[in-house]
């Protein structure tokens, strides 16, 4: 049992809170990714749930007992660093079994868990070697197998797979996928990258400024983001945002904006009264919006194709509606090119809105 | 370097400018080695014979004559002195390889209040000329009876702040990363300083050594001060007590001096590999 139970913990750097006041509880077995921009103290968080740093407030609770003045080597723990952080004066071998023989672990038992681990991440060929003769691949994998050995209640991962190159990256998150299914240990990953949060994680707490914005597995934070931040910072390319105002139409609410009108679905309602005329942000996803021939008898907003990319079995449109660009993501079937005018229509359900003033959804669509 | 790529590299289209060049280049070469190394032929070619003068004279070169090398042993207490030099000079540069990088670690690793104005102040006393400081530490050694001892002798070099500067820097080139692995995996802080950082520090350390070690084989001044007795007469001021009253043996003092070369010489010898890779400015600790 390792649930990891975060409660009000703030960390100050200098004036600066770097974890503002997070509460969060992570499950036995869960696959968290942190995920945010640089600055946002995600890796902050990871170093205090390690060890690494001391929170100026709060508590810490892994497999529910109090850790915050328990140093990392107590907390059973293991960590894969960005760089690796191979020690570079030891060999593979030494490097995989360290942490092993500091805690005085058996001979066999080290033996064992090393050939394990050495075969696994096909390592066996390199144990005698330093690490700056191997590759970045290779130098990632001993630092998996450094922690794997360990054989911890937690994996603490930041930023691992960012110095690989794009093809072993795909690989490798496939592999952390299996090894978090076959360890079922609860791992905790940090990450800028929207896409390995969508692939591994079983939930992703998006961050900003400090603060969690929204915790939630990866697809609802896809589907229903919280807020307008979490909204354009999942997803690529990324969510389009609009000025626009809902209006009340009979039972039902209408966006009204420039070029837009559009009834949203029955099912959307305001969490909290609002006005007639209640300026928001309409989002819509590239995926959600198809394009039209340019007709006055067709609906959607006009706009002019300025930029057309075939991704593959995609094709991305960038088209000019007044002063905004709107991304489209259409199958590739379709040829628009650029300088075309056509039509934008979007579709209902997949329209977001979020309060101007506040950010804040005013509601779920998809419930 | 350059001035000699650049003459490489006009040869091509103007072979006779490349050519004066190139005479002007070695020219100065050859004048730097003579400043360079004719005081030391002449030392040696003085040692290679029996002579009250300085004459400059070098026919000794040719039929050497060995006979000062014994006497240095002999007429001179030179064993001693040489001993002397080797327990003061080992053991100051060990103890500042240990005093320095661990304090050099804690200053580019520890976090705690008032580490930089320390630093700064640790820094300022670089700005202390030595003569300044030698009567109070006069004054202190003989407070503590500590005249004519080894301690005398290597207490006082103990304190040197370049050499926490250096290491710190040195230190501060090893990613913080290491450390936070060799946490987690179960390392205390000095275990990390012994397991992780002197390991990755032994360029740094080399140079360190190196240098402590060569000030200390060369120290005058305090020493003359500190011992006046046989027993802890270090070499160089062993060597300032050659000269008699009415007339110096040159090649005595000369053999001396030669002699006082070699350990010198075989520590470079040793350690050069690692001097290139400390002057390197730090080690590449990614793969």
């Amino acid at each position: 049992m390792a649930d990891i139970a975060i409660h009000r913990l703030v960390k100050m750097f200098g004036a600066e809170p770097a974890v503002n006041d997070i509460s969060l509880h992570v499950a036995d077995r869960e696959f968290l990714v942190l995920l945010g921009p640089s600055g946002c103290g995600k890796s902050t968080l990871l170093r205090l749930i390690a060890g690494l740093e001391t929170p100026t407030s709060g508590e810490l609770f892994i497999g529910g007992s109090l850790m915050n003045l328990v140093p990392p080597k107590e907390r059973d723990i293991a960590m894969v660093f960005q760089n690796y952080a191979l020690y570079p004066h030891m060999t593979v071998n030494k490097n995989i079994t360290l942490g092993l023989r500091l805690r005085r672990t058996p001979p066999t038992t080290i033996k064992s868990r090393l050939g394990r681990a050495a075969e696994w991440l096909e390592l066996a060929e390199l144990l005698n070697r330093a690490p700056r003769q191997l590759s970045g691949g290779q130098q990632q994998r001993v630092a998996l197998g450094r922690a794997v050995v360990r054989e911890p209640k937690v994996f603490l991962m930041d930023e691992p797979l960012s110095n690989l190159d794009a093809r072993l990256r795909v690989n490798m998150r496939a592999e952390l996928v299996k090894l978090h299914r076959r360890l079922g240990t609860t791992i905790v990953y940090v990450t800028h990258d929207q896409i390995e949060a969508m692939t591994m994680a079983t939930r992703v707490a998006v961050m900003r400024s400090g603060i969690i914005q929204q915790y939630a597995p990866p697809l609802d934070i896809y589907r229903r983001p919280v807020n307008k931040y979490v909204a354009t910072f999942v997803g690529t390319p990324e969510m389009n945002m609009l000025p626009a105002v809902v209006r009340r139409n009979g039972e039902t609410w209408d966006v009204v904006g420039a070029g837009i009108q559009l009834s949203l679905p029955q099912t959307w309602q305001p969490s909290e009264a609002i006005g007639t005329d209640h300026e928001v942000w309409v989002g819509v996803r590239p995926e959600e919006i198809s394009i039209l021939p340019n007709d006055d008898e067709m609906p959607g907003l006009p706009a002019l194709i300025d930029v057309v990319s075939p991704i593959g079995g995609t094709t991305l449109v960038y088209a000019l509606a007044g002063h905004a660009t709107i991304v489209a993501e259409v199958p590739s079937g379709l040829s628009p090119a650029a300088g075309d005018r056509i039509r934008l229509a979007f579709n209902p359900t997949g329209v977001h809105v979020f309060d101007r003033q506040s950010e804040l959804a005013i509601c779920g669509c998809r419930a | 370097m350059s001035a000699a790529g650049a003459g490489v590299f006009q040869s091509a289209r103007n072979p006779r400018g490349a050519k004066t060049k190139h005479i002007a280049v070695y020219l100065a070469l050859v004048l730097a080695c003579l400043v360079t190394a004719g005081p030391i032929v002449l030392l040696f070619a003085t040692s290679l014979k029996q002579t009250y003068t300085r004459a400059i004279d070098f026919n000794s070169l040719i039929r050497p004559d060995f006979a000062n090398y014994r006497a240095i042993w002999t007429e001179l207490q030179f064993g001693q002195w040489l001993m002397n030099s080797l327990i003061v000079a080992i053991s100051v540069t060990v103890l500042i390889l240990f005093l320095d990088s661990l304090a050099g670690y804690v200053f580019a690793r520890m976090r705690f209040r008032g580490r930089d104005p320390l630093f700064a102040v640790l820094l300022a006393t670089l700005m202390v000329p030595l003569p300044v400081t030698l009567l109070p530490l006069f004054l202190f050694a003989n407070e503590l009876r500590l005249i004519n001892t080894f301690q005398a002798l290597i207490y006082p070099a103990l304190a040197y702040p370049m050499g926490v500067f250096m290491m710190r820097q040195f230190i501060q080139t090893i990613p913080d990363e290491l450390d936070d692995a060799a946490r987690i995996d179960g390392m205390s802080d000095f275990g990390i300083y012994v397991r992780v950082i002197l390991p990755l520090c032994v360029p740094g350390l080399a140079v360190l050594g190196l240098y402590t070690f060569m000030s200390q084989w060369g120290s005058l001044l305090w020493p003359l001060i500190v011992s006046t007795s046989e027993r802890t007469r270090t070499i160089p001021p062993g060597l300032a007590t050659i000269p008699g009253q009415f007339a110096t043996n040159w090649g005595l003092t000369a053999a001396a001096t030669v002699s006082s070369l070699f350990p010198m010489l075989l520590v470079f010898v040793v350690f050069q590999r690692f001097l290139r890779q400390g002057f390197g400015g730090g080690r590449s600790t990614k793969g």
